[in-house]
């Protein structure tokens, strides 16, 4: 039951910082839905586990938002694949996110650990 | 459990309700990524017909997965929501200040409407342009009442003297004019309609207001002059109808989901249709007027006729797990 209620939270979490993990990547490298899937993947140690469904949708909100732009161009092995570039305005809003996370996460930490903090 | 991608891919392409240049790329998008996926899930030991299994799974079902980009991809910038109003905004002006007596710039609204629909037309029919090609279609639309009109003048003038009222030349080219016109009508719904029926009702959504109107004008005998005070209190009304036009489409704009729109545009025309009845005619002939909102109703829910679903489109699971069509798309 607690590790239902457990996944269930991390999914709400996962939600609420979906744009905040893609443009983090992106920041990284120009990478392609799939490869997001893998570095998300491996830089969380397996925590961060999209619903791939999910995934897309995102990234196109992102496009239409101007945060990312998508270009069509050939992976190393010659299948050509969109690749997601984060523009200025998506390096600008990826910064001020952080930096409310940043608050975010240090006001829960009040709150919830207070001798911790 | 879906294993039939070819299925699956054309059940996400009926139900995306996008361009085609939007849903190709979506479709090509998501057919590398399934590729990826499954071959590497076969390079970890899996069977083919297990890892298209669960790559379709974690994609979600065609028709979640469809909701999502069409929320994305329906919505579009600020600019096309201002852009879309901005015909309504123009008719709610030119009937705030009594301005459609004034043909200059009943012509100039006309030039503005139908250069907008050609630059909308060429681009590509962006989402802002549905609803600048629908007042392009009232042309049309009112000169085919007006065929209509000179028709059934001449047949009632058969039916009670037994000759025609007009010369025979008049009913024919009338007759030609109304085939041409309703073909022009059907062919640009049926075009608009195809991707995404919701937009073409969109289009077509004040059509029903201007009939009624119309019809209110062609019963005072065009007289304006005569009725000028009476004109200017029902034009107050028929401003403040664009107004809630306008605020219906920037509504309809902002909101992704479809059904939403559907039901926006169902409140939206019959609730109009009872607002000009009330200050147009004081609430007398209520049966005419309902039967009025059921017929706009209609008309405005028509272009759905056009995207008449597959019969094969109702069940996602008619695809039963034993046929793993499409696999060969990745194995070789």
């Amino acid at each position: 039951m607690m590790e239902v209620q457990s996944e269930l939270y991390r999914r709400e979490l996962l939600k609420g910082s979906t744009e905040t993990l893609l443009l983090s990547l992106l920041a990284t490298a120009p990478m392609y839905g799939y490869q997001l899937v893998k570095e998300m993947d491996s830089r969380s140690s397996g925590y961060f586990r999209f619903k791939e469904g999910t995934l897309y949708p995102a990234l196109h909100r992102l496009k239409r938002d101007g945060m990312v732009e998508g270009q069509w161009q050939p992976s190393p092995n010659g299948q050509a694949r969109r690749y997601y570039h984060i523009t200025a305005d998506g390096r600008r809003r990826l910064d001020s996110m952080l930096v409310e996370w940043a608050r975010f996460t240090e006001a829960v930490n009040l709150v919830a650990r207070p001798d911790t903090a | 459990m879906a294993t039939d991608f070819r299925g699956y891919l054309t059940l996400l392409e009926r139900r995306l309700h996008l361009d085609p240049s939007e849903r190709d790329e979506i479709v090509n998008e998501l057919h590398v990524h399934v590729q990826d996926r499954v071959l590497e899930r076969i390079e970890n030991g899996q069977s083919p017909e297990a890892a298209l299994r669960e790559t379709l799974d974690s994609l979600g079902t065609a028709r979640e997965l469809a909701d999502g980009f069409y929320e994305v991809h329906s919505r579009g910038p600020w600019r096309h929501t201002a852009l879309a109003v901005v015909p309504h905004l123009l008719l709610a002006l030119t009937y705030a200040f009594h301005l459609w007596t004034n043909p200059m710039w009943v012509a100039a609204m006309m030039l503005i409407a139908i250069s907008a629909s050609v630059v909308g037309w060429r681009k590509g029919r962006p989402r802002w342009a549905y609803p600048w090609l629908g007042y392009s279609l009232i042309a049309p639309i009112v000169s085919w009442g007006l065929a209509m009109s000179a028709v059934g003048y001449g047949a009632w003038g058969v039916l009670t003297s037994g000759t025609l009222p007009l010369g025979m030349p008049i009913y024919v080219a009338s007759f030609v004019y109304f085939a041409i016109s309703l073909w022009v009508v059907i062919k640009f719904v049926s075009r608009v309609a195809r991707p995404d029926w919701v937009m073409a009702s969109l289009a077509i959504l004040p059509v029903p207001f201007l009939a009624y109107w119309f019809f209110f004008f062609f019963n005072w005998g065009f007289a304006v002059e005569e009725n000028a005070r009476q004109l200017r209190e029902v034009d107050s009304s028929a401003a403040i109808i664009f107004l809630i036009i306008a605020a219906a489409t920037a509504i309809f704009y902002r909101i992704g989901r479809r059904l939403v729109r559907v039901a926006l545009l169902a409140i939206t025309t019959p609730s109009l249709i009872v607002l000009a009845w009330m200050s147009y005619q004081g609430g007398r002939g209520y049966v005419a007027v309902f039967l009025f909102a059921v017929m706009s109703m209609a008309v405005l829910l028509s272009p759905a006729l056009f995207d008449l679903k597959d019969p094969k489109d109702d069940d996602e699971e008619q695809f039963p797990g034993v046929a793993t069509t499409g696999l060969a798309d990745f194995i070789e």
